[in-house]
């Protein structure tokens, strides 16, 4: 039900305003149409009004903070990205690593475990009985059901330090443990330890989780430019995303969010 | 290697600044719209705003490269402000349905905006996906092959999905 066939529609006129590329037959259209030009007219007027209502310093304050908000590390339950210290009911343990070859490691198989590191994740279940198996492989994104949460636990070997970030589809990235500095100091050595809290994605669509093990620690804004690069690199196709360009061990996890 | 943010380009504030303005007249009223007619709240609206062109910026690179960054930031608006109705279970209530009509008469007369408020009040029916597809198909106007390309679905998927939105309104869908 597009309305209007038989004149340009607004996307189209929206495009115009912006010096964008349109189809010949629409310039011609809007040469041709009295209406079409009086819509183009409206929409500059409607421009007009929304910089009289948001000057442009307002906007680009508005901007620049929505721009360092984005940068944060978000823990806040007002974010996507929320944690929780909440004790689910139920518990699926699911290996992630040289048993379950659901990440991918550095050496980019995804069974080859270098000096012991692993990574497991539990994912929480809403309720009792909601326990699931996790399919295997990157190409096929853990779905996420509304609620559940996600733990993640490593065994260094013989690494000293961990990080863990995501990236989500837009390529935002956010840095999940820690949340500022550098990698953290392991615990552990052969032991499992699990990263702190409970981990709830917000909002929809893909989110891939890199857990890096390293023998030095790494910085975390250079973790977030390998990741930043490596979205770019794929095409800001999460999908298509390869590890991070960064030394270490590292372990990836793609989860389709509610 | 690409600048990670604002702030750290030495020496490029002014031509963020220059890029920024140049956002704002092309596209600041339109993203602005999207999101007032998806929120109903000017202040909600404002943040939404400043939110997509953050984005924008933060993700230069694959911005730039866009054939329509037009097309770009009307879809993260649109994705954004879903979720933030989503978040906040905003409800469609007529307690904004006149400023709504008002700011939609301004731009594309009565049948137009009858249109866009029929599909507003029934959207929180419905998932995201076929949200967003109404929103681009509906208020976009942009054609079945446009909507699945910007949502990366199939055409068929896309056109499933505003024929049952169209059903379950009790709408007559017939593709154009």
């Amino acid at each position: 039900m597009n309305t209007a066939p038989s004149h340009l529609r607004e996307l189209s006129l929206r495009q115009l305003f912006a010096s964008e590329e349109v189809l010949a037959v629409e310039r011609q259209h809007l040469e041709q149409c009295g209406e079409c030009r009086a819509r183009l007219e409206n929409l500059r007027e409607e421009q007009r009004q929304f910089e009289a209502e948001f000057s442009f310093e307002r906007f680009a304050g508005g901007v620049d903070r929505a721009v360092r908000e984005q940068k944060r590390p978000r823990s806040s339950p007002n974010t996507w990205l929320r944690w929780s210290v909440a004790l689910a009911a139920s518990l699926v343990l699911v290996v992630i690593g040289a048993r379950g070859g659901l990440f991918e490691t550095s050496d980019g198989g995804p069974n080859r475990i270098k000096s012991g590191a692993e990574v497991e994740v539990v994912v929480r279940g809403v309720g009792a009985g909601l326990q699931r198996t996790v399919a295997a492989g990157l190409a096929a994104p853990e779905p996420l059901a509304e609620g559940e949460q996600v733990r993640i636990g490593y065994r260094t070997g013989d690494f000293r330090y961990v990080a863990a970030l995501s990236i989500d589809a837009y390529g935002a990235v956010t840095m999940i443990y820690p949340e500022a500095g550098q990698s953290a100091l392991a615990k552990g050595g052969d032991a499992l330890v699990y990263l702190p809290d409970s981990l709830e994605f917000t909002g929809h669509g893909l989110e891939r989780v890199f857990v890096v093990l390293s023998s030095e620690p790494l910085p975390l804004d250079v973790l977030s430019r390998a990741a930043q690069e490596a979205y770019r690199a794929a095409g800001n196709d999460l999908s298509r995303l390869s590890l991070l360009a960064v030394p270490g061990e590292q372990f990836q996890r793609t989860f389709l969010k509610p | 290697m690409a600048r990670p943010a604002l702030e750290v380009l030495q020496g490029g504030k002014n031509v963020e600044q220059t890029w920024l303005r140049e956002l704002y007249e092309k596209y600041g009223s339109a993203v602005y719209r999207r999101c007032l007619f998806l929120l109903k709240e000017r202040a909600a609206a404002e943040d939404a705003m400043q939110d997509v062109f953050a984005r924008a910026m933060l993700n230069e690179a694959g911005f730039r490269g866009e054939s329509s960054q037009l097309t770009w930031l009307l879809k993260i608006s649109t994705h954004h402000c879903l979720n933030l109705m989503r978040s906040r279970k905003a409800a469609w209530t007529a307690q904004y349905a006149r400023d709504a009509r008002a700011a939609l008469d301004g731009h594309g007369g009565t049948e137009r905006a009858e249109a866009r408020d029929w599909v507003r009040r029934a959207l929180g029916r419905f998932d995201a996906e076929t949200q967003a597809a109404v929103v681009h198909y509906y208020v976009d106007e942009m054609t079945l092959e446009e909507v699945a390309t910007l949502l990366e679905r199939s055409v068929p998927t896309i056109r499933k999905r505003i024929r049952q939105f169209a059903l379950a309104t009790g709408q007559t869908w017939s593709e154009t």
